[in-house]
């Protein structure tokens, strides 16, 4: 091309971006008067983020003059990236948080209260213990949308061939691991030590055996007498999980359940409801029931599970229609919707849409309705590492108490220090009674560091939170 | 030079009259400084770009390594050189060093082996050159967080193709290897790695074999050079230059490299994976000390600088050595 005619080409190319630019920006005069909301999640499951979006058109169609703006992103990276953008002062619209990070943002005051949405609803409404209050205040900062519980998971088939009794207590767990184990190209449990399962799976360990990290005045409790049975009893049954589970990610046991390849698993909905409608042969053979895993299925009724919530941030543009949009997304009509992307992944927080969940015209729900009601009913006792220091007592009963853990990043982040016990235990073969010495001492020591970087005062003992009296 | 061979020098004054007679008009002169604005306006977005996102973050690590600063409300509290201290006296952070060590001389080696000998076969091919040219890039397209998902997937101890392909189908091993142990977890990211990165060295390679006059090697082969010796005295000197500079610039990447080593197992298990950029990240963002983590970042710096100017030392003397 010669020098003239591509100056004249690249002249003609500058004035056609710069006419569509205008005309972009000009733009039909309602586009230009919409109120924008960000909404921040990081929901990363296709159907439910389908959902999501079908969900925000409904609500954009319904009020033309608010526009929400889905933004998505990783667990793993929900925190730097909620933390850059309050450093930058960027707008922080609807987002997911975690709450070892609500101290922080309530003290700067970055959170919006969101109690008048769950009084316009009403809190009687909700499942008891879902709503994240805040001790300290009483305020609610994060408005509940959904709510997941592990339960176990475990192949009829298997069992029956080898005689084995429904795995109800730590010792039928145990004796069908062992049975079961290496036959088949099977392995016994998907009882993993990975940096992830080495906390979600214990803890349903830790607290049916009357232990817990941490009491609610921010004091040790990994030291209590049952914590250390909990270790030895997982550091047991870990012996039957695959080899490489050590590293395993977030759905490597739903792969490996999916698969055949192991004969027990401790997981929430997203388990039943990928084999439910992705492996049909293996869900055919397959029971799921509530976790009993404590020596001779004692202890409390409690199980590992998980809180999402959303939170609205103070710089927000438009708070009035961001609290909109939130009671619309996860309330009536679109909350049933939306727990449909995942029947029994996502369980609603509200009781009514919970039941009438159960009664969609859906395969899955169909065909696993008695799943998708042990995970629904589960939700009523589950409990989360993270959110509810101190949930069991010294007299082992189980009481949420909505205070967070606000260490728990350092107790419980990249390598959290009961993964790392257990790989120590399983990978270097130290003794059980060492590797848990060693985890006793990090968790009293990380939590001494951050309290006296941070400062720690406890919250009222007596304070009971609404729903929960 | 006079005659006797002592060299004259001409002072700044003596250029200048010299110059003047040839300086030509005003109009020429003026027409040169609007040259040297154009220049500079030329350059200016540039600069910027390279004081906004370079000089000014890095600037910005620099003075957050002598503060504590928490996380979420940015308060700061001078602590001088104690970032400096707690870093220096951490054997966390110099068991990553050893492992960013370990990982980069892994990755980086690997990969300017098999990417040279791909590099030596893809210039024999004759035919289908350009497909397979085509093809060899595609995993260098794929963004890292897929390639990893892919061989996780390859690498899975429950449904894995590598364990089953040398266990079961090809029988060359008896026990599944533990590619995730802490043993072995280093070597399988090597592997993610060596397979994201072989295309990047194989073209820059290759193009530089097609630059080798063939006379070179005709020459040796007359003198009763072997293959292997017209490799390494004929075809080695000649695309080693381009071999450094990749060696520098993926030497620098790797280093600080995240995503690759990050994604695969998370830092572990039992912290196999934690190389420097992983630990500043927890440091950062699971311990919430920015200053802290500024100050191995800036640790990271100097090395990689240390790094960068024993390369070019090493290219110069490769660039002398061809004349």
């Amino acid at each position: 091309m010669k020098r003239q005619s591509f100056s004249r080409a690249w002249g003609t190319a500058s004035a056609l971006s710069l006419a569509v630019a205008l005309a972009v920006a000009a733009g039909p005069a309602s586009a230009q008067d919409r109120k924008i909301v960000p909404f921040l999640t990081a929901e990363s499951s296709p159907e439910a983020v389908t959902q999501l979006l079908g969900l925000i058109e409904q609500f954009e169609e319904a009020n033309p003059d608010i526009g929400i703006e889905l933004q998505l992103t990783s667990n793993d990276n929900r925190g730097p990236r909620i933390i850059n953008s309050v450093s930058v002062g960027d707008e922080l619209g609807i987002f997911e948080i975690e709450r070892r990070l609500v101290p922080d943002f309530t003290r700067a005051g970055y959170l919006l209260p969101l109690d008048s949405i769950v009084e316009e609803i009403g809190v009687d409404k909700f499942i008891p213990g879902s709503l994240l209050y805040w001790p300290w205040d009483g305020n609610l900062y994060q408005f509940t949308s959904d709510l997941s519980a592990a339960t176990l998971y475990w192949r009829k088939d298997l069992f029956e061939e080898a005689g084995l009794a429904e795995p109800d207590s730590y010792e039928r767990l145990l004796e069908a691991s062992q049975k079961l184990h290496g036959q088949n190209n099977v392995s016994g449990n998907a009882f993993e030590a990975s940096n992830r399962g080495g906390v979600q799976r214990f803890v349903t360990f830790l607290w049916q055996n009357c232990g817990d990290f941490y009491t609610k005045d921010g004091e040790m409790a990994f030291d209590r007498e049952g914590t250390k049975q909990a270790v030895e009893d997982y550091a047991e049954l870990n012996k039957y999980a695959p080899d490489g589970s050590h590293s395993w990610g977030s759905l490597d046991a739903v792969n490996a359940f999916a698969a055949g390849r192991v004969a027990m698993a401790l997981f929430p909905g997203r388990l039943g409801y990928q084999v439910g409608t992705k492996a049909p042969d293996i869900a055919k053979v397959t029971g799921n029931r509530e976790a009993r895993v404590a020596r001779g299925g004692e202890g409390p009724r409690v199980v590992y599970g998980a809180v999402t919530s959303y939170s609205i941030g103070s710089t927000v543009k438009h708070p009035e229609e961001a609290k909109r949009f939130l009671r619309f997304l996860f309330t009536g009509k679109p909350l049933l919707d939306y727990a449909m992307g995942v029947p029994g992944h996502i369980a609603p927080a509200i009781k009514e849409i919970q039941a009438e969940m159960l009664e969609q015209d859906n395969p899955y729900i169909k065909e696993h309705r008695d799943w998708v009601e042990t995970i629904l009913e589960a939700t009523t006792y589950f409990n989360a590492e993270a959110q509810n220091m101190g949930s069991i007592t010294d007299q082992c009963e189980f009481k949420k108490s909505l205070v967070p853990m606000p260490w728990s990043s350092r107790v419980m982040g990249r390598e959290p220090i009961t993964s790392k016990m257990f790989q120590t235990i399983a990978l270097e073969g130290t003794p059980v009674g060492d590797a848990y010495n060693a985890a006793v001492e990090s968790f009293q020591t990380e939590m001494e560091a951050w309290k006296a970087e941070n400062g720690w005062e406890a919250p009222d003992p007596n304070w009971v939170p609404p729903g929960m009296q | 030079m006079h005659e006797d061979g002592t060299i004259v020098t001409a002072t700044r004054e003596d250029q200048r009259n010299i110059a003047a007679p040839l300086a030509g008009p005003k109009r020429k002169r003026s027409r040169r400084n609007t040259g040297t604005v154009f220049g500079l306006l030329m350059v200016t977005p540039a600069l910027l770009v390279l004081v906004c996102v370079m000089l000014y973050p890095a600037y910005v690590a620099l003075e957050s390594s002598f503060f504590r600063i928490a996380l979420v409300t940015r308060e700061e509290t001078f602590v001088g050189l104690a970032n400096y201290s707690k870093l220096l006296n951490s054997p966390e952070f110099w068991a990553s060093f050893k492992r960013s060590l370990v990982w980069s001389v892994g990755a980086i080696g690997s990969q300017m082996v098999v990417g040279v000998a791909v590099a030596l076969v893809l210039d024999k091919m004759v035919r289908g050159r350009n497909f397979i040219r085509g093809l060899v890039l595609f995993p260098y397209l794929v963004p890292a967080i897929v390639a990893v998902l892919i061989w996780r997937w390859i690498f899975s101890d429950t449904v894995g193709v590598a364990n089953w392909l040398m266990v079961d189908f090809l029988g060359i091993i008896d026990r599944p290897i533990p590619w995730f142990h802490p043993d072995w977890v280093m070597v399988s990211v090597v592997i993610m790695s060596l397979w994201k990165y072989l295309p990047y060295w194989a073209l820059f390679v290759l193009a530089r074999l097609q630059t080798l006059p063939q006379e070179l090697l005709e020459a040796a082969q007359i003198d009763g050079a072997n293959a292997w010796q017209r490799f390494w005295y004929v075809t080695l000197p000649w695309i080693m230059p381009v071999v450094i500079v990749l060696l520098v610039l993926r030497s620098i990447w790797a280093f600080n490299e995240f995503d690759m080593v990050y994604l695969p197992a998370g830092g572990g298990p039992l912290s196999a994976t934690t190389t420097i950029p992983v630990y500043i990240r927890s440091i950062a963002f699971d311990y919430g000390d920015i200053g802290h983590a500024s100050a191995i970042a800036m640790a990271m710096l100097v090395m990689v600088a240390l790094l960068t100017n024993f390369y070019f030392w090493v290219y110069r003397r490769a660039e002398q050595r061809l004349g």
